[in-house]
């Protein structure tokens, strides 16, 4: 698409409907209002002269929340029906930091190919975990820990509250001396 | 009824309301610039120096006004206060929670005061005993007993009554000293008389008075408030929508018409109890 | 029941208190993003005003309950600073007035904004007003809307916000701390300005219907004015930065 100079204010006519459509991907940054199309955001406009496309590339864009297939870490807060266990995302990967946290709900199914129980076999509660965003829309947001990297990358033991050491497929409490399963991320932490 | 019951079953009248205000009739069969039924009743609490009940359809708001000697304001000391405060009793509605006034309870009183305030309603200047020491404070509590919408107009019909009705002991200064004589009582000097017209915008139509089952599905609310002038006292547009300037013209038109019909009934109920 | 003015209002050659003419704006200034942390802000300069308007969000809505499915709550908090008042200190405790003056700039900024694009989240717009000289409310809103716009929050439009008064029988545009306390009325207007529709209107005061009109005219060319002010400090602020995005491409 053709960028022009200008730049399109919030609330601006950018072009009339007989001139262009708002491109499909671009509301609510370009839109449709009583055959007039206006700018939403302080961005660039552009336009696909041959199809008659028109979008503006917002500038300040209000991305902080988590989008699709955004890495993020987050802490297990509770568990339901040992099916779900809902997360409080703490952070994006590559600096957000959510003071104010988001809600992530991680499916038993989307813990790993195989086929599990139990999610407690994959995350325990307290657990800090490394996921990926599969919704477009939230919160809540819907996670999978699938794949190498993703899983838990930290876990504490439950008896006595030291952090739990990576022991080939299992995490183990060298204190108490107990394995526990779980799904571990390739980037556990210790 | 839930309190979720409460705001969503109006949702499901919303196709009902649109299609009837198309045809220029509103939902309990009202026109568009028709009140609900108004009874003032003056006079209902004699504990109070003043009060007045209103029911405005199923709504019902009941003013009280307290008198008391109190020091003025330091930058009006040669004047008395009047001071609005409303009340949501929790008991009025299933939306309503006990605790101090939330933004709604304070909006209404602030439309109510501003109303009373701008045209001078009480001459303040008259509620003056010694200047910069003793003067008259009148407290206006509306309490608002059952709420079907509207509760703007309520009070403001509830306040003025009960303004009206209000009667003050007489009081005389000697050597300094404030004597207040329980025995004679005289009127509050009121010297005019506003009243609020809150209209609802609901998709393209202007309504007056809405009741609760339109106010939940209004895109926006315009209260204004005439004196016996017509001329506008205080105006407040409230929730998320917006008019359009003509729209703006239209209202307050609707308004100086319809605000005579409001005056009317609390003078009719004055009269009753007598002055 | 008012006491006299200080200064005349009206001088006699047909001025105001502050040299303004009847249909002058106090000199604007308008600054977007001058707070880091938030997610948008902005301050606005308006006379001896001196206001700054912070958004952050959107973001989840705690406690949950109070979250709406279907759209963003929009909070906003409208705060006067102790020292920011002629005379007395202010108590920093919220006021009535200013529980009553959140609520109106919330409802004058809401239908600009695109809300229903995040539900079940808020966003939140805190206004400190630092310093106060009449028509601060519309001042606020003002700048609040240029902090959305700087959060890079969709809106339907900007919302400008002007006060027009009546001082001695005179309909004057945008007033002062001396002609709110001593005129005769306020009439605080918010509009969307391309769409000209109003979406915060008060008034105190007595009013005929044609003053209305008249008030109600006067204050959208006002408004015209500080919205092309508006556009300029978002201009000014973007510019730059669209420049260097453009040369990245």
């Amino acid at each position: 698409m053709k960028s022009e100079k200008k730049i399109a204010l919030p609330g601006e006519r950018i072009a009339v409907i007989e001139e262009f459509m708002p491109y499909s991907g671009s509301y609510p940054y370009a839109y449709e209002e009583d055959g007039n199309i206006y700018s939403s955001v302080v961005g660039i406009v552009r336009k696909d002269l041959s199809k008659r496309l028109i979008a503006v590339e917002p500038v300040p864009k209000c991305t902080r929340l988590p989008t699709y297939n955004d890495v993020v870490y987050g802490q297990v807060m509770s568990v339901i029906k040992d099916t779900v266990a809902v997360t409080k995302i703490l952070g994006k990967e590559g600096g957000t930091r959510y003071e104010v946290t988001v809600t992530g709900l991680l499916h038993i199914s989307q813990v790993s190919e195989t086929v599990i129980r139990s999610i407690y076999d994959a995350v325990r509660i307290g657990d800090y975990i490394r996921a990926k965003v599969i919704s477009r829309h939230g919160p809540p947001y819907l996670l999978t820990i699938k794949g190498r990297d993703l899983g838990v990358i930290l876990a504490f033991c439950p008896f006595c509250h030291q952090p739990l050491r990576r022991h080939g497929t299992l995490l183990q409490c060298r204190n108490c001396r107990l394995s526990f399963k779980r799904k571990i991320s390739a980037m556990y932490l210790v | 009824m839930s309190k979720a019951s409460f705001e969503v079953i109006p949702h499901l009248k919303k196709k009902t309301i649109y299609a009837m205000l198309q045809q220029g009739s509103r939902i309990d069969g009202r026109k568009l610039t028709e009140y609900r039924q108004i009874a003032i009743e003056a006079g209902i609490v004699e504990r109070a120096n003043g009060s007045a009940l209103v029911k405005l359809g199923n709504t019902m708001v009941i003013a009280g006004i307290k008198a008391g000697i109190g020091a003025p304001f330091p930058d009006t000391p040669d004047a008395g206060a009047l001071m609005v405060n409303v009340e949501f009793v929790p008991f009025a509605s299933p939306t309503f929670e006990p605790g101090p006034p939330d933004e709604n309870a304070i909006e209404v009183a602030r439309v109510v005061d501003r109303g009373l305030r701008s045209t001078g309603a009480v001459n303040l200047e008259k509620l003056c005993i010694v200047p910069g020491k003793h003067v008259w404070v009148l407290w206006c509590d509306i309490y608002v007993l059952n709420h079907d919408g509207n509760l703007i107009d309520a009070s403001a019909l509830a306040a003025l009554t009960a303004l009206l009705n209000t009667k003050l002991p007489k009081v005389t200064v000697e050597g300094g000293e404030v004597k207040i004589d329980e025995r004679t009582l005289e009127p509050l000097p009121v010297e005019h008389y506003p009243v609020t017209v809150t209209m609802a915008k609901i998709g393209d139509h202007i309504v007056v008075d809405p009741c609760l089952d339109e106010e939940l599905v209004m895109d926006a609310r315009l209260s204004i408030a005439v004196n016996e002038e017509g001329k506008v006292c205080a105006i407040q547009k409230g929730l998320g929508g917006y008019f359009t300037i003509e729209e703006v013209h239209k209202a307050i038109d609707m308004a100086v018409q319809v605000s005579n019909e409001l005056r009317n009934k609390i003078f009719e109920a004055i009269k009753k109890v007598g002055t | 029941m008012k006491k006299s003015p200080p200064v005349p209002l009206i001088t006699p050659d047909g001025k105001r208190c502050d040299g303004r003419a009847f249909d002058e704006l106090r000199p604007i200034e308008l600054e977007v993003g001058v707070l880091k942390n938030a997610d948008g802000s902005a301050m606005i300069r308006q006379g001896k005003n001196i206001i700054v308007a912070a958004v952050y969000g959107p973001r989840e809505l705690h406690p949950k309950h109070l979250a709406l499915p279907d759209r963003a709550v929009l909070r906003c908090r409208y705060h006067m600073a102790p020292f920011s008042v002629y005379g007395e200190r202010k108590s920093p405790a919220p006021t009535r007035r200013e529980i009553e003056l959140s609520k109106v700039i919330r409802e004058a900024l809401e239908p600009a904004i695109f809300l229903e694009l995040f539900p079940r989240c808020a966003i939140d717009v805190y206004i400190e007003v630092l310093q106060a000289d009449g028509g601060t409310r519309c001042a606020s809103i003002v700048a609040a809307s240029l902090a959305l716009a700087d959060a890079g929050i969709p809106l339907r439009d900007l919302v400008a916000a002007v006060a027009v008064g009546k001082v001695q029988g005179h309909i004057v545009l945008d007033i002062n701390h001396l002609e709110d306390e001593y005129g005769e009325g306020d009439m605080p207007v918010a509009m969307m300005p391309t769409r000209g529709v109003i979406t915060l209107f008060q008034a105190d005061g007595v009013w005929t219907p044609d003053e209305i009109k008249y008030a109600l005219e006067l204050a959208r060319k006002g408004i015209m004015k500080i919205y092309e002010l508006q556009k300029e400090a978002l201009r000014k602020k973007y510019e730059k930065v669209i420049e260097e995005v453009e040369v990245g491409v």
